[in-house]
């Protein structure tokens, strides 16, 4: 897999959403035609430079693109523009025959272009399904009443299925639910207003349903998301069973790293921070991370 | 340009970002307990003598010009406008016949607080209360010393010279307590539906308190004011889920509320209230419908409690203080009817109501109290209408200081819920009204 293409065009997808230009025009190297500013039009001091989209103030190289578009298409844009140097056009002539100067400059580029090797091209998009494991341990405060524990755990176990869009681009979404079962403890209670005393069994778990993105930088992983989290609390008292559940806003973070980079099939191991906030629930696991390809949107 | 530094910057920012209140609450204390340790506590008539308005003479940077001072069993309590402050201190005769009045002040919504120690002037006023003294003879009364920052040393001048009685309160103006002494928001180290807060409450000028009830799983009332154990009231690796699934046993053994106390059930603070305090009443805020009955049987033994105690021979033990069924939605008050058919089946005593929404609903329904909210404006008229029927009038809650002066000027209520029971005191001190009688009552001496 070439990562470093991916973030190339990684970059080039950040860029043009931030300045409002679709993903797919900044996808593809830009043909001459749409070139903002070519040099002979830059070369008026007191115009402004166009956007990218905006007509072109050089209809000789529309004329160019609608007349040799292979040219127009293989040829980089600076070499297209191939502006007549005042040598080979006259004072006054400047614009007058441009397109003539580029038509006949083509033939020499094309040649060295058809002398690089041909690029190597990365995998198509592709559906990716992900599952993680890892043990966890919660690292926010342990159980509220010292004097009536008499023990507890706050180590537990984390698994999480996910689906992501292995896209064209360095950052990829995913939609993910993962459950933790995240800590357990036994308190004594002694009689009070609520009756008699006996022993209390408590469990912590939590289902968390979080979109999010995962970024990779070389083989460095990186993961938001932030979605909903339902809190499980479950208590057994005097042989009485009973559960409660509220729900949260989810957060997590995850930073990981590739083991494993096969054709279909890759593995990671990932430090994850969870965070459960309004339940005030953070937990951290470090998790092995399979994850393979299911269906690709065009052709390997 | 390259923008993956600027979005995995925003992320890590993002899932940083952290909104909680981490500030740390620390009530100054004198390091070796201060003179009160080694002095006579003055008894509760001789604190009564203290009660008044005072001008600050020094010290207006810290309690602006003028301090209302009121008491409460043990303390005597400082009043001000200037940010919502208060001081809540002791008083004792010292072996050198001095009389110490010394504890800390709080400006509850700020990180400020420090000591204070005064002592009452002329010497001949102190002599006569360590010689047990329970009048005060007319002439000059004066607090005289220092304030400090935190638990430094006080040493800045604070003189405050008696001016003139405080206005009827007692039994008349309610300065009802907003789940208690403070705000959750606020730096007053205690968390709000408390029996701490309810006693602190006292202690910064209020004579009631209105508090939020809830039910657990079995069947018990508690004072809580979320549907959820959230974070921002309670702390506990296992305190999580719906009040209403849990068991008090589960709330109990797995919670604490934000400074280490317990959730406290309606029955404990009742008695609290009644047996520890002088407050004057509570208004039960039903948050849930099925609460009701349990809540108003709660309610129904106290006031029968207070009357086989009030109708004895001894009258040093008789003590009012009404627990009032506070009703605000149509589906609670529904629920109260069915409760009041169940007490009168019982032979139980009914225990009063409050209804906010509807000033009609209040007569109508023989409640003793209507609760509006502030934001409707102080409808003068409907107030008017409900005194006029002998039922009170109690705001709910204003807070900001020129509110309070506006709905005290125009309707002259019978109280205001707030959480800044120092200001709102102190202004019903200095612009309020005293309002009617209510039915049955008797002017308080």
């Amino acid at each position: 897999m070439n990562r470093a293409r991916r973030i190339g065009y990684g970059c080039m997808a950040a860029g043009a959403v931030a300045l409002g230009v679709s993903s797919a025009a900044a996808q593809q190297p830009q043909p001459p035609a749409a070139s903002p500013t070519p040099p002979h039009a830059s070369a008026t001091p007191a115009e402004r430079p166009q956007p990218a989209g905006e007509a072109s103030p050089a209809p000789e190289k529309e004329t160019v693109a609608a007349e040799h578009p292979e040219a127009a298409a293989v040829a980089p844009p600076k070499e297209t523009a191939a502006e007549p140097t005042p040598a080979a056009a006259p004072p006054g002539e400047t614009g007058a025959k441009p397109a003539t100067a580029a038509v006949a400059a083509t033939p020499a580029k094309d040649a060295g272009v058809a002398k690089q090797p041909p690029e190597k091209k990365g995998p198509p998009p592709s559906l990716e399904l992900e599952g993680a494991v890892g043990p966890s341990i919660v690292t926010t405060e342990g159980p509220a009443n010292p004097e009536y524990t008499r023990s507890y755990s706050r180590v537990g176990l984390y698994g999480e299925l996910a689906l992501a869009l292995r896209s064209s681009y360095f950052i990829d979404p995913f939609l993910s639910v993962s459950y933790a079962s995240l800590a357990s403890g036994e308190s004594v209670l002694p009689a009070g207003p609520w009756g008699a005393g006996g022993t209390l069994d408590q469990h912590l778990g939590a289902w968390f349903f979080a979109p999010g993105v995962t970024a990779d930088i070389w083989r460095i992983r990186l993961r938001f998301g932030l979605g909903v989290a339902l809190v499980m609390q479950n208590f057994t008292y005097l042989d009485k069973d009973n559960s409660s559940s509220q729900l949260a806003v989810s957060e997590q973070f995850g930073i990981g790293a590739n083991l494993l980079d096969g054709d279909r099939f890759r593995l990671d191991t990932e430090l994850r921070f969870v965070a459960a906030t309004g339940a005030d629930i953070t937990f951290t696991t470090l998790a092995i991370v399979a994850r393979g390809d299911l269906v690709y949107f065009g052709t390997r | 340009m390259n923008f993956k530094p600027l979005v995995v910057l925003c992320v890590a920012a993002l899932f940083t970002a952290d909104c909680e209140q981490n500030a740390e609450v620390s009530i100054p204390m004198f390091t070796d307990g201060g003179l009160l340790r080694s002095g006579k506590a003055l008894t509760r008539s001789q604190l009564m003598l203290f009660e008044g308005m005072f001008e600050v003479h020094s010290g207006s940077e810290l309690l602006g010009n003028s301090v209302a001072v009121r008491t409460s069993p043990g303390t005597v309590s400082l009043l001000t406008d200037k940010n919502a402050g208060f001081s809540v201190l002791g008083a004792a005769c010292l072996p050198d016949r001095r009389v110490v009045v010394e504890g800390y002040w709080q400006y509850p919504t700020l990180v400020e607080a420090g000591l204070i120690r005064l002592f009452v002037e002329p010497p001949e006023l102190a002599h006569s209360l360590c010689d047990g003294a329970e009048t005060r003879p007319n002439g000059t009364f004066s607090l005289s010393g220092n304030y400090g920052h935190d638990s430094v040393f006080p040493q800045k001048p604070l003189v405050l010279d008696w001016d003139r009685e405080l206005k009827p309160w007692r039994g008349r103006f309610f300065t009802v307590a907003h789940h208690g002494a403070c705000e959750i928001t606020d730096y007053c180290g205690v968390t709000p539906n408390t029996i701490e807060t309810i006693r602190l409450a006292e202690r910064v000028g209020s004579n009631a308190t209105e508090l939020d009830v809830r039910m657990t799983k079995d069947g018990i009332p508690i004072f809580f004011h979320d549907p959820t154990l959230s974070g921002a009231l309670v702390h506990g690796l296992f305190c999580n889920g719906a009040v209403p699934d849990l068991t008090l046993a589960e709330l109990r053994g797995a919670c604490q509320l934000t400074y280490g106390e317990a959730i406290p059930t309606v029955e404990e603070a009742l008695d609290m209230m009644v047996n520890e305090t002088e407050l004057e009443g509570t208004y039960l805020d039903m948050k849930v419908a099925d609460g009701v009955l349990a809540t108003a049987r709660l309610a129904s033994k106290v006031v029968t409690r207070l009357k086989e105690r009030n109708s004895n021979a001894d009258p040093s033990d008789d003590r009012t203080f009404s627990p009032i069924i506070g009703i605000p939605t149509q589906e609670v008050l529904d629920a109260w009817h069915e409760a009041k058919t169940v007490l009168k089946s019982e032979g139980l005593e009914l225990p009063p109501c409050l209804i906010e929404w509807d000033s009609d609903l209040v007569i109508s329904e023989g409640c003793v109290g209507w609760g509006p909210t502030w934001t409707e404006g102080p409808q003068v008229d409907n107030v008017h209408k409900v005194q006029d029927a002998g039922a009170g009038v109690i705001y709910w809650t204003i807070n900001q200081s020129e509110f309070m002066d506006a709905f005290l000027v125009q309707a002259h209520p019978n109280g205001i819920i707030t959480a800044r029971a120092a200001l709102l005191f102190h202004h019903y001190q200095t612009l309020g009204t005293v309002p009617p009688l209510r039915k049955g009552q008797e002017a308080t001496p």
